[in-house]
């Protein structure tokens, strides 16, 4: 076998492999804690994560998925912004919550910006105050159907 | 670590202005989510309002809003518990196991895992049914909790939970809140400390509010906790702190 079919062979196995698992980097922007507890709820041992192939990730350079927790603020659009373009193609960005899909309550008050959408393109949106961890699981779930 | 300063502010929203010129059963709902111990900051709101228009709830929404808090105290517990057993290096699963339950039984008992919304003004938005009274406790009579000092407090929630919701007051579950002028303070005890609501009301309305969070407190302890520490150490603690609480 050839070194160009072994790198070919090689890819395949990867692409498989790696779009079979995804990396997981939560974002706060203004969130009051609500959405944070239920994410963090989503590693105790009933939600399975690691079998599903979801991990967390302790930097956004490791992500393929940036899930957003909170109303944008102006002076959070920058920060998340960099966060987003800190991560390697292909990734994705899922609004957790009804802060960060319009901003939620806050929407329209003067430090506010809005939604994720304000600041990076958005994959998904997780509807709820705060939505539960298996809403967030099953949206995570679809986006690996989708680009498995 | 030398020392360390913290820079507050980003997640401001502008929770006690978009307060003003609401009802007081719809700026409930913007105090509820200040931080995140939402029965706690609701709570304290509510008791604010009481105050101001002098009003008493009943005694049954008096005794379910405790069992409220105590869930609310336990389930933030064993979550700063879980993180800190998680960055400390040690398996944080039973814990999380056990919580988990936990806003299971909340969510069977009162519609909601994390029990938004429920504290009212003038009382309690939804009413506690004997089985589900009985059911919500379960989820904590076998845990365990670390035999040191500092869950004391917690120990003494999950003691009363598995006792109290048995013996509620029959009764309403809300009373009127009058229209009318005045201010008032309200106080609650929730998981992460003292929260202070203070309202002033007028013609059924806000017209001015003002909340003081534990995460005021909670950020100078950091920081000062973190002096001459190494700063592997500050995943541990930072457990449990809130930056909306004080950000507003």
């Amino acid at each position: 076998m050839s070194e160009v079919e072994l790198a070919a062979q090689l890819n395949v196995a990867a692409q498989t492999r790696l779009g079979r698992s995804l990396a997981l980097f939560c974002a706060q922007a203004a969130d009051c804690g609500g959405c944070t507890l239920e994410l963090a709820a989503l590693r105790g041992p009933l939600y399975r994560l690691r079998q599903l192939g979801l991990g967390f990730v302790a930097t956004p350079l490791q992500a393929d998925v940036l899930l957003v927790t909170g109303a944008v603020t102006r002076a959070l659009a920058e920060p998340l912004h960099r966060a987003w373009e800190a991560m390697a193609d292909p990734k994705w960005v899922i609004a957790v919550g009804a802060c960060a899909i319009d901003g939620g309550p806050f929407r329209g008050e003067y430090p506010v910006l809005g939604g994720v959408s304000e600041v990076m393109p958005l994959d998904a949106v997780v509807p709820g105050c705060p939505p539960s961890p298996t809403a967030i699981l099953g949206a995570m779930t679809a986006l690996l159907a989708a680009n498995a | 670590v030398i020392q360390v300063d913290t820079r507050l502010g980003y997640a401001h929203r502008g929770i006690l202005r978009l307060m003003r010129e609401k009802t007081p059963a719809e700026a409930a709902g913007l105090a509820a989510r200040l931080s995140a111990s939402t029965v706690a900051n609701g709570l304290a709101f509510a008791r604010a309002v009481e105050a101001a228009t002098g009003i008493e709830p009943p005694p049954r929404a008096i005794a379910i809003r405790l069992v409220l808090l105590d869930l609310e105290r336990v389930a933030l517990g064993l979550h700063d518990l879980a993180e800190t057993l998680d960055a400390s290096g040690r398996d944080p699963a039973r814990v999380r196991r056990t919580r988990e339950d936990l806003l299971r039984a909340c969510e069977a008992a009162f519609g909601h895992r994390l029990l938004m919304d429920l504290v009212v003004p003038g009382g309690i938005a939804r009413d506690l049914s004997p089985e589900a009274a009985r059911a919500v406790a379960a989820p904590l009579e076998r845990l365990k909790l670390p035999g040191v000092a500092g869950f004391d407090s917690l120990r003494a929630s999950v003691a009363t939970l598995l006792t109290r919701p048995r013996t509620l007051p029959e009764g309403a579950l809300s009373a009127a809140v009058p229209i009318t002028i005045g201010e008032g303070l309200g106080q609650s005890e929730g998981g992460r400390g003292t929260h202070f609501h203070w309202v002033q009301v007028r013609d059924g309305r806000i017209l001015q509010a003002f909340a003081r969070d534990p995460a005021w407190l909670a950020w100078p302890r950091f920081q000062s906790a973190m002096e001459g520490r190494m700063l592997a150490d500050l995943p541990v603690l930072a457990a449990g702190l809130s930056v909306a609480g004080v950000d507003g």
